[in-house]
Formats: structure tokens, C-alpha cells, sequence
């Protein structure tokens, strides 16, 4: 048996899941719930989606959620029966979540 | 000589037993994780289109948030992000086992960590945001 | 059962006070005689004291001698008496019939192994696995007899201690359902028990395990369900074993591709 080359989606998973736990509760608070109850403007939410800081923060967010969401589907539909398609899936998974991570990138950091 | 008796799984196996149920759900976390990086990826498009805050593509798309729709989307992945947060860290000391000496560090410390950090950085996040 | 069970309501018995039988639906599978399995009721005396094992000891003595299953120690310490009761593995000497009252009490062979008759699981895969893991101590250093023991103190050996309480009674496999879904994978006490030894500050067979361990087939076929460690009658914590080896087998991973040339003299 060969040693997996596993740990490098399952790192990208774990650290995922960790910058998702942290942070992501926040942020659907305060863009879905804040911007509502008018705690915070559509000038200000300009502003923090601009703000260096915000940048690194969105582009993280986004890219390592991403990863942790797809490595995680991957395993979850193969274990509901398409363990046949494993292959397939990680090349779908891993690949859209390479694609907005890009995305992520140009938006933010250009 | 006789033949072994093989039980398959049912398909919805996970349907079987509350334990795998949970661990299903769990799971299904990730796709309201996914859907929430899809929708700041939409945001951010938006901003792009914009240009300028004062554009009416970043003001109609902010006055949007408070539609019932987005109050709806909101609130799931709100729901299902703190059940991620909650197993997540609950998980977390069994990757993470540390020792004082012989001791074993009791695992409701390093969870409990988990959710100070957790607490801790959500106020700082929403101070920075908010001001 | 629920303490509002409807015996309980009707009739404010004294302590104690309880059915004077129980009945057991017991899986069968005689594959001389009969194609496929069947559940055969038996209706057995009911004890305070007696467990799963004891009313099946009682109908093999009693009821019906053909019926097959395992059991040693009767102490919850030889590991051959796991079954299924009621849908959830357990060692059947340490489960009392006082706590699935008013019952029907199922019991069944372990899931996800294949059956060689009623109650007995093949466990060939599982002594395969165990192998593969090379769950033993491999010597960092081989020592002659002279030279005395290995010694270790006692903080190296709270490091491993909880995972060598491990019996092999199989539970957390028939828990697993990524292993009845998938029998390739390794699974829960095979890969615990190679942990065990990896912990262990006297062993030197790291390297040599994590052509198993680290294998798709080893730590990270595991999506971290955790019931192998709800199962387990001793306490011991599989799953977090595993999650450590991810976090390890992470470790050693990146470092192999930073520093080209490590890996190679690691494995001598
Ligand atoms: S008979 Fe030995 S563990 Fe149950």
C-alpha cells in the first residue's frame, strides 16, 4: 500500500473548518443581519469589503471554506453510495474549489 | 463447506441509526459553507460591477439583504454555520490531545478554548466592522 | 425504556418487582441446513442480575443446544461475546437484561462481518487488519537480554496508556459504518493499535506502519462518524486515535516535501 497523498486536501479541509467555525457565523451576522436592522450602511460595508484588512480576510474566508466545504461533500457523497465515483468527485470538488478561490483572488486582490 | 451469511447495508444507511443521522447533518453543514463562500463571491462581483459605493448596483444589491429571501438564506446558513462552529469544536481534542506531564489535559478545557477564541473573535471582527 | 413505560404507570410495584420472564428474538443462521437467517424467539426466566450472555447460556442449556455463539470471561475482558442487542454493538456480559425491559430483547450477530453461523462472525478480515497495522512493539532499538529492560517513564506512558485497554472484541467495527461500507478500510481498533505502538517511546515502527496507516485505506478512509469510540466497552477512544494519526501523518507529509531526502533517511 502506497501512503496517501491525502494530507493535502485534508489539511486545506481542517484548516478550512477552523477559519469557517471562527468566522463565519460573524460575518453572516453582520451582512445578513446588521445591514437590515441598519447597524451598518451600504457605505460602510463598501468600505470594509475595500479595506486592505477586509480583503485578506473575504479572500480567506472564502478560499479555505470552499475547500473544507468540498473535501467534506466528497467524502459525504461517496459514503451515501458513490464510492464508484470518488475519482470524479474530488476532481469536481477540488476543482471548483480551486476556480473560486481564483475568483476570490482577482476580485479582492486586483 | 458452508457459506458465510453477508448483510449489506441498506442504501439510506444513514438514516439507520440517530447517532448517523447527526454525523449526516453534520456533514451537510458544508453545504451551507459552500453556499455562503458562492454568495460573498457574488457580493464581491457585485462591488466589482459597481465600481463606487454610490452606484445603484451596490446600493439595490445592499437593499436587497433585507429582503425576505435574504433574511430566509441568512438564517439557515446562520443555523447551520454555529451547528459547524459547535461540532467542530467539540471535535476538536481529539485531533488536539495535550498532557500536563502524566495528566492528560481534560477535554472540556480544550473545547471550552475553542468557544473563548470563538467568542473572543467574533467581537473583535464585529467591532472592527461595526466601529 | 422510558421510566412512563405503561407497566410502570398501572402498577406501582415495589422495587424489584419485575415480569417473571423475558423474551429474546434471537438471530439464527444454520447454513448446513437452512438458506437464510430467521429471528427464533425464546422466552427465558427473568433475573435482576443476569445479563445478555446468561439468557443465552440459559437457552443453550435449556431451550435449544444448537444455538452458537461466543463467550470466555464472562468479565467483559476476553472480548469474544460482542453482539448486537437491540441494534447496538456491546459486550453481551456486561449488558443486563433489567436494561431493555420490557423487552423483546433482539440479539444479533455483529454487523458489517459476514456470518458463519447464528451469532458467530467471521473475523478473519479483522485479524488480516490487525496484522497489516503490525499491532506490536518494533524495537527502536533491539536490546540483548543483558542489557536489561526498556524503560520508560511514566509521562511516555500516559501518551499510549488508554488506547492498550483495547480487547479486540470488535465493537467499534460493527459501529463503523464506513467499514460496513467499505471493508478495505482498516478501521477503528487496527489503526488505534498501531497508534498505540507509534506513541510508544520504546518502538521504532513508525515508517514501517504508515504504509497501512497512512494509506487511503488507513487513517484517511475515516470521516470521523466517532461511534466507534460511543462503542467501545473500555473506554477507548479510537476515533481520536485516528484523528491524531491524520494530524501526524499531515505532519510527516509536509515536512517529506519541504525537506526532499528526509523521508528516505527516515526509512533508512
Ligand atoms: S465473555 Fe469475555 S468479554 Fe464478554
Amino acid at each position: 500500500m502506497a501512503r496517501s497523498n491525502e494530507p493535502i486536501v485534508w489539511s486545506l479541509f481542517a484548516a478550512g473548518g477552523m477559519v469557517a467555525a471562527l468566522f463565519l457565523p460573524v460575518t453572516v451576522v453582520l451582512i445578513g443581519f446588521a445591514v437590515p436592522l441598519g447597524w451598518l450602511d451600504a457605505e460602510r460595508l463598501w468600505e470594509v469589503v475595500h479595506h486592505p484588512l477586509g480583503r485578506i480576510f473575504l479572500f480567506v474566508l472564502i478560499a479555505l471554506s470552499l475547500f473544507h466545504a468540498g473535501h467534506r461533500l466528497r467524502f459525504t457523497l461517496v459514503d451515501m453510495g458513490l464510492r464508484g465515483a470518488s475519482h470524479a468527485l474530488a476532481g469536481l470538488f477540488y476543482g471548483a474549489a480551486t476556480l473560486g478561490s481564483l475568483l476570490a483572488a482577482w476580485l479582492l486582490l486586483t | 463447506m458452508a457459506k458465510d451469511w453477508i448483510r449489506p447495508m441498506p442504501r439510506a444507511w444513514w438514516l439507520t441509526r440517530r447517532t448517523w443521522r447527526v454525523f449526516m447533518l453534520r456533514e451537510l453543514t458544508s453545504a451551507f459553507v459552500a453556499a455562503y463562500a458562492a454568495f460573498l463571491l457574488l457580493l464581491l462581483l457585485r462591488a466589482r460591477e459597481a465600481g463606487d459605493p454610490a452606484s445603484t448596483v451596490w446600493t439595490g444589491f445592499v437593499e436587497c439583504l433585507s429582503s425576505p429571501w435574504s433574511l430566509a438564506f441568512h438564517g439557515a446558513v446562520l443555523a447551520m454555520a454555529l451547528l459547524h462552529t459547535a461540532t467542530w469544536f467539540v471535535a476538536a481534542p481529539k485531533a488536539l490531545r495535550l498532557f500536563r506531564g502524566e495528566e492528560p489535559v481534560p477535554e472540556r478545557i480544550v473545547v471550552g478554548a475553542h468557544f473563548a477564541a470563538w467568542f473572543g473573535a467574533s467581537l473583535l471582527v464585529a467591532w472592527l466592522v461595526l466601529g | 425504556m422510558e421510566s412512563s413505560s405503561p407497566v410502570a404507570a398501572a402498577a406501582p410495584a415495589p422495587a424489584g418487582a419485575a415480569p417473571p420472564t423475558i423474551v429474546l428474538e434471537v438471530f439464527r443462521y444454520l447454513p448446513d441446513s437452512e438458506d437464510a437467517p430467521r429471528y427464533e424467539r425464546f422466552t427465558v426466566p427473568y433475573r435482576h442480575d443476569w445479563v445478555v450472555l446468561d439468557a443465552l447460556n440459559h437457552i443453550k442449556d435449556r431451550l435449544d443446544e444448537s444455538l452458537a455463539f461466543r463467550w470466555s470471561c464472562r468479565m467483559g475482558v476476553c472480548g469474544s461475546c460482542g453482539m448486537m442487542v437491540n441494534g447496538a454493538p456491546v459486550l453481551t456480559c456486561g449488558a443486563f437484561l433489567r436494561d431493555y425491559l420490557p423487552g423483546p430483547v433482539r440479539v444479533e450477530p455483529l454487523t458489517h462481518f459476514p456470518v458463519s453461523r447464528d451469532l458467530i462472525i467471521n473475523m478473519e478480515d479483522f485479524i488480516h487488519k490487525m496484522e497489516a497495522a503490525r499491532t506490536w512493539l518494533i524495537p527502536k532499538e533491539p536490546r540483548r537480554l543483558e542489557e536489561g529492560e526498556y524503560r520508560q517513564t511514566p509521562a511516555q506512558l500516559a501518551q499510549y496508556k488508554q488506547f492498550t485497554l483495547c480487547i479486540n472484541c470488535m465493537c467499534c467495527y460493527a459501529a463503523c459504518p464506513v467499514y460496513g461500507l467499505d471493508s478495505t478500510f482498516v478501521g477503528p481498533a487496527a489503526l488505534a493499535l498501531g497508534q498505540r505502538y507509534n506513541l510508544d517511546s520504546r518502538d521504532g515502527g513508525q515508517a514501517e506502519r504508515a504504509e497501512v496507516l497512512q494509506s487511503d485505506h488507513g487513517v484517511w478512509h475515516c470521516t470521523f462518524v466517532g461511534d466507534c469510540s460511543r462503542a467501545c466497552p473500555k473506554g477507548v477512544d479510537p476515533a481520536g486515535a485516528i484523528q491524531m494519526g491524520k494530524v501526524q501523518g499531515t505532519v510527516e507529509y509536509m515536512k517529506a516535501l519541504l525537506l526532499p531526502g528526509r523521508r528516505a533517511r527516515a526509512q533508512g
